[in-house]
């Protein structure tokens, strides 16, 4: 074998191990992109699935508008996150009040915990007519209709 | 075929494989996860009415009315006893102020089973209730009934 064919053999080999090692590069870094997105797209999907609220009754008597909502997912619940709307028109979080009916505690955390029961309590003045309750909380939402 | 190209050929190979069971194990979590929402989405918790009594009674000296709902869990869980709850006319009542007895074949103590029959019972003076009372019974899986029920 001459001089030749030994420096043609190692640059075919340098530029065989260089085009594989440059593919390896791409097609790694497109796959962990890809891992990555369906890894999050898996985590945002199990929040999803996991959280969950009924509104069991809304109510409007005396001036008061009375909401109950129950965890019904299997993760708690941020109550900084809950958000009322009366007629698509958002309420001042100041405004109302908001606790965990005490019966239906499970923890003593802040959150809310799933089988709790919170309770909203709104003063505030109803004219007649049809309104739309909603609640929302970590990006859930469920509403009612309520006459007064 | 020679020596760098066997060795590029196996590096590519490997690093498909590792691509491949990184692959592999996203998706099955993402299918795993879209099994148990499937599962939630098909868990049943309904309830059906089955009666209403409203019954007043002077043996106190006050009017006491007996409000009395049944239901039938027509779902496909055993719901717990202790956490159903009652409102009346939108104010939820403690717990420990609603009576709850299964009526028919209780065959799980504590627990509600499909197919049976549930007695919620409340006791209000009379002269704190309207001629008709709304009574919404829900229970701790989403499930939720409404009626109403005219005062006697």
């Amino acid at each position: 074998m001459g001089f030749g064919t030994i420096v043609t053999h190692i640059m075919m080999f340098i530029g065989a191990i260089t085009i594989a090692a440059g593919l390896l590069v791409v097609v790694t870094n497109v796959a962990d992109e890809a891992t990555t997105t369906i890894n999050e797209k898996q985590s945002d999907l199990t929040m999803s699935t996991q959280t969950s609220f009924t509104l069991t009754s809304v109510s409007y008597n005396s001036g008061t508008l009375r909401l109950y909502a129950q965890n019904t997912g299997e993760r708690e619940i941020r109550r900084d996150t809950i958000d009322l709307f009366i007629n698509g028109e958002r309420v001042s979080r100041t405004s109302y009040t908001q606790s965990i009916e005490e019966d239906t505690k499970v923890s003593n955390t802040e959150s809310w915990s799933p089988e709790e029961v919170l309770y909203i309590e709104y003063n505030t003045v109803l004219e007649n007519g049809r309104y739309t309750v909603l609640l929302n909380a970590e990006s859930k939402q469920k509403e009612q209709e309520i006459s007064v | 075929m020679g020596f760098g190209t066997s060795i590029a050929g196996s590096l590519i190979i490997i690093t498909f494989l590792v691509i491949g069971v990184n692959i592999f194990v996203a998706l099955t979590d993402i299918t795993q996860t879209s099994a148990e929402l499937l599962n939630k989405e098909n868990e049943d918790a309904s309830m059906e009415l089955r009666g209403k009594t409203s019954e007043t009674s002077n043996s106190t000296g006050t009017n006491i009315t007996t409000l009395t709902t049944s239901l039938e869990n027509r779902g496909d869980q055993n719901l717990d006893i202790q956490k159903i709850d009652l409102y009346r006319d939108g104010v939820r009542k403690n717990r420990s102020n609603v009576q709850k007895d299964i009526v028919v074949s209780a065959s799980n103590p504590g627990l509600w089973d499909p197919g049976e029959i549930l007695n919620a019972t409340i006791e209000e003076e009379r002269s704190l209730l309207q001629d008709t009372v709304k009574i919404t019974i829900t229970n701790n899986k989403g499930g939720q009934v409404t009626t109403v029920i005219e005062v006697e």
